[in-house]
C-alpha cells in the first residue's frame, strides 16, 4: 500500500517514530481494514448486494450460495446486506460515543491534573465510583434507565468511556506539569486555559490517542452487546449484536445466521486493537526497537 | 548599591507539607525557605549559593509567584508583588522572567521556536502580525542563534542552544530582571562557558539584572558581584564575592570555599570539617542548623539559631562566632 510510506507526521517528537510503527505492519494492516470497512459502510447503499429490510418467503433460511453468500434468515432477507447496513450503526454510535467520552474526559481530567487540591480530589473520587462497575453493566444499567434508542446508546457508551480518559489524561496531566516549560509558561503571564489546552494538550495527546483506538473496539463491543440482549436501537434497523440476537432462534438451522455479524465485529476488534498496538508501539520511547 | 534597590526580599518563607506514611499518615513539614532576605540593584548580578535542598530553586519561584510564599515581602521596583492582583501580576511578569537549569524540559516539545517565542510577543500585546516574526528573529540573533531556528522543533537542538532559546524567551517580554536557576549546570563545560559569555553580554547591553542561583563557586565568582549563601533554607552569609570568596566568616561558606576545587596544585585544601552531607530538612537541626558539622560549634549553637548581623559594611553573617 502507499500510503505507508506516507511523509511522517511532524507531530509525533521522533521522526522514526512512524517507521517503527509501520515496521510490524500492524498498525498499516490495522488501518487499511478499518478505513475498507468504513467505505463499505458508507457506501451501503451501493455496496449491498440487496435491500436489507427486504423478505423473500421463498428464500427463508438458505444457507451461503452465489445469490446469498451470507445466506438468508428466517424472512428471507440477505444476511450479507443486513451486515453491511448494520456496519452503519456499529461503526457510527461506537465513532460517536469513543469521540465525545473522549473529548469530555480528557477536557475534565486536564482540569483535574493541572489545578489539583479540592476539585482533583473530587474529580478523581467521582472517576474511582464510576470505574468500580464493570463496563457493560453500567452500560446496561444507563441504557435500561434511559431506555432503548440510538441517542441513549451514544450516550450510555460515552459515558462508560468518560472515566477511563479522566484517569489518562489527568496522569499524563500531572506528569507534564512538572516539566519547566509550564512554569515558564506561568511566568511569562499566560492563563490557565491557555496552558492547559495549547500547551499540555499537545503533549499528552499521544497517550489519549491510543486509548482512543483501543476504547473504540470496546465502545463498538459493548453496543453489539447490548444490542444482542435487546437494549440496543430498535429492530428491524439491522445492527451487529441485533444480527447475532435474531439468528441466535435459529442457530440449529442456520449457523450462518449468528456466524457472519460475529466475524464482522471480531474483524473491527482485531483492526482497532492492532492500530492501537501500533500506536502505542510507535509513541513509547521505552518500547523495544 | 545606589538608590531603591530593583528587588527587595525580606523574611520570605515557606513550609511545604505532605502525608507519609501507612496507616496512619502524618503530615511532615519541610521548612524550604525560611525568613530569607536579600536586594538586588538595577543591573547587577546577585548570586545564591549553597548544596542541593537548600531552598536556592525555591526562592526563585516564590519571588517569581510560580508557588505562593507563606510569608515575606517581596517588591520588585516599589510594587508588591506576593500582593499584587492578576492584572498587576500580568504586568510584573513582563519585566521578571526565569531561566532554567534543565534546558531540555524547559521548551514545549510541541511548539516550534518561532511559536513559542511569538505567543509571548502576542500574549502581550507587544507585536502583531509580521511584526512577530520580525522581532523573534532579532531576539534569536540577540542569543547567537540563526533565523532558521525559528521553524524548528526543540528537539532539534542541542543542550547548549536550547539553553540560548530559553534565554531568549526569557528576554522576549523585555525584563529588567532574570532569575537564573542553575542555568548553566546541565551543560558541557565547554558550552557553559559560551552561555555566560552570552549571559555577561546580556547584562552589560540590556542593562539586565540577574539572580544567579548556582551550586559551583566558579561560576558565581565569575559572573557576580554579590552573594547569598543559604544553607537549610537560611542565609548564613551575605556580601561582596570577593570578600565572601576570599576570606569567608561563616563555617559553612569557609566549607563551601575549601571544597571548591582550586587551580593551584601547590595549593594545600583544608579540610579541618567533618565530613557528612547535610543534615535532612525535614527534620533539621535545633539552633544554628549548621552545627553538627562545624568544627567551631560552641554550646550557644546547638540551642540558639545565630540572627544575620552586619559584620563589615555591606557584610551579614548568622554565626554566634561574631558577636556584634
Amino acid at each position: 500500500m502507499s500510503d505507508v510510506a506516507a511523509p511522517a507526521p511532524v507531530s509525533l517528537a521522533a521522526p522514526s517514530a512512524w517507521r517503527r510503527a509501520t515496521r510490524s505492519g500492524g498498525l498499516a494492516l490495522g488501518l487499511v481494514l478499518v478505513v475498507v470497512l468504513i467505505l463499505v459502510a458508507a457506501l451501503a447503499k451501493w455496496v449491498a448486494p440487496y435491500d436489507p429490510d427486504a423478505q423473500d418467503v421463498m428464500m427463508v433460511l438458505e444457507g451461503p450460495a452465489s445469490a446469498h453468500w451470507f445466506g438468508t434468515d428466517a424472512f428471507g432477507r440477505d444476511v450479507l446486506s443486513r451486515v453491511i447496513w448494520g456496519a452503519r450503526i456499529s461503526l457510527f454510535v461506537g465513532f460517536v460515543a469513543t469521540l465525545a467520552g473522549v473529548v469530555f474526559g480528557t477536557v475534565v481530567g486536564v482540569i483535574s491534573g493541572y489545578y489539583g487540591g479540592k476539585i482533583d480530589k473530587a474529580i478523581t473520587a467521582a472517576t474511582d465510583v464510576l470505574l468500580s462497575f464493570p463496563q457493560l453493566i453500567m452500560g446496561l444499567m444507563l441504557v435500561a434507565v434511559l431506555g432503548p434508542s440510538l441517542r441513549n446508546l451514544i450516550l450510555a457508551i460515552a459515558i462508560t468511556a468518560i472515566p477511563a480518559f479522566i484517569r489518562v489524561a489527568r496522569g499524563s496531566t500531572l506528569a507534564m506539569k512538572e516539566r519547566d516549560f509550564v512554569d515558564a509558561c506561568r511566568a511569562l503571564g499566560y492563563g490557565d486555559l491557555r496552558i492547559m489546552f495549547l500547551h499540555i494538550l499537545p503533549n499528552i495527546m499521544d497517550e489519549v490517542v491510543v486509548m482512543a483506538s483501543l476504547w473504540l473496539a470496546t465502545a463498538i463491543r459493548t453496543e453489539s452487546t447490548l444490542a444482542f440482549i435487546g437494549l440496543g436501537v430498535p429492530p428491524p434497523t439491522a445492527t451487529w449484536g441485533g444480527i447475532v440476537r435474531e439468528g441466535f432462534d435459529n442457530l440449529l438451522d442456520g449457523w450462518w445466521l449468528s456466524v457472519f455479524p460475529s466475524l464482522a465485529i471480531l474483524l473491527v476488534m482485531i483492526a482497532l486493537n492492532l492500530i492501537g498496538d501500533g500506536l502505542r508501539d510507535a509513541t513509547d520511547p521505552r518500547a523495544p526497537q | 548599591m545606589t538608590g531603591e534597590p530593583l528587588l527587595q526580599v525580606r523574611d520570605l518563607s515557606k513550609t511545604f507539607l505532605s502525608r507519609k506514611g501507612f496507616p496512619v499518615p502524618k503530615t511532615v513539614a519541610v521548612r524550604a525557605v525560611d525568613k530569607v532576605s536579600f536586594e538586588v540593584g538595577k543591573g547587577e548580578a546577585l548570586g545564591v549559593v549553597g548544596e542541593s535542598g537548600c531552598g536556592k530553586s525555591t526562592v526563585a519561584r516564590l519571588a517569581l509567584r510560580l508557588i505562593e510564599a507563606d510569608s515575606g515581602d517581596v517588591r520588585f521596583d516599589g510594587v508588591d508583588v506576593l500582593g499584587a492582583s492578576k492584572g498587576d501580576l500580568r504586568a510584573l511578569r513582563r519585566r521578571m522572567q526565569i531561566v532554567f537549569q534543565d534546558p531540555a524540559s524547559a521548551l514545549d516539545p510541541r511548539q516550534r521556536i518561532g511559536e513559542a517565542l511569538g505567543e509571548a510577543l502576542r500574549v502581550h500585546g507587544l507585536a502583531r502580525g509580521r511584526d512577530v516574526r520580525t522581532v523573534v528573529e532579532r531576539l534569536l540573533d540577540e542569543v547567537g542563534m540563526p533565523k532558521v531556528a525559528a521553524d524548528r522543533f526543540p528537539h532539534e537542538f542541542s543542550g547548549g542552544q536550547r539553553q540560548r532559546l530559553g534565554i531568549a524567551r526569557a528576554l522576549a517580554l523585555g525584563p529588567d530582571l532574570v532569575f537564573a536557576d542553575e542555568p548553566v549546570s546541565a551543560l558541557d563545560v565547554s558550552v557553559q562557558a559560551q552561555i555566560l559569555v552570552l549571559m555577561e553580554r546580556l547584562k552589560a547591553e540590556r542593562n539586565l539584572a540577574f539572580v544567579f542561583i548556582s551550586h559551583d563557586l566558579g561560576v558565581v565568582r565569575h559572573f557576580c558581584k554579590r552573594v547569598v549563601v543559604l544553607y537549610l533554607g537560611r542565609v548564613v552569609e551575605s556580601g561582596p564575592v570577593p570578600a565572601i570568596f576570599d576570606e569567608p566568616l561563616h563555617p559553612y561558606a569557609q566549607l563551601l570555599k575549601a571544597s571548591s576545587p582550586s587551580p593551584d596544585p601547590d595549593h594545600a585544601v583544608a579540610m579541618a570539617f567533618q565530613e557528612g552531607e547535610p543534615p535532612s530538612p525535614v527534620n533539621p537541626p535545633s539552633g544554628c542548623h549548621f552545627h553538627p558539622r562545624c568544627p567551631f560549634a560552641i554550646d550557644q549553637c546547638r540551642t540558639v539559631s545565630p540572627a544575620l548581623r552586619t559584620a563589615a559594611p555591606g557584610r551579614e553573617v548568622a554565626c554566634h562566632l561574631y558577636p556584634e
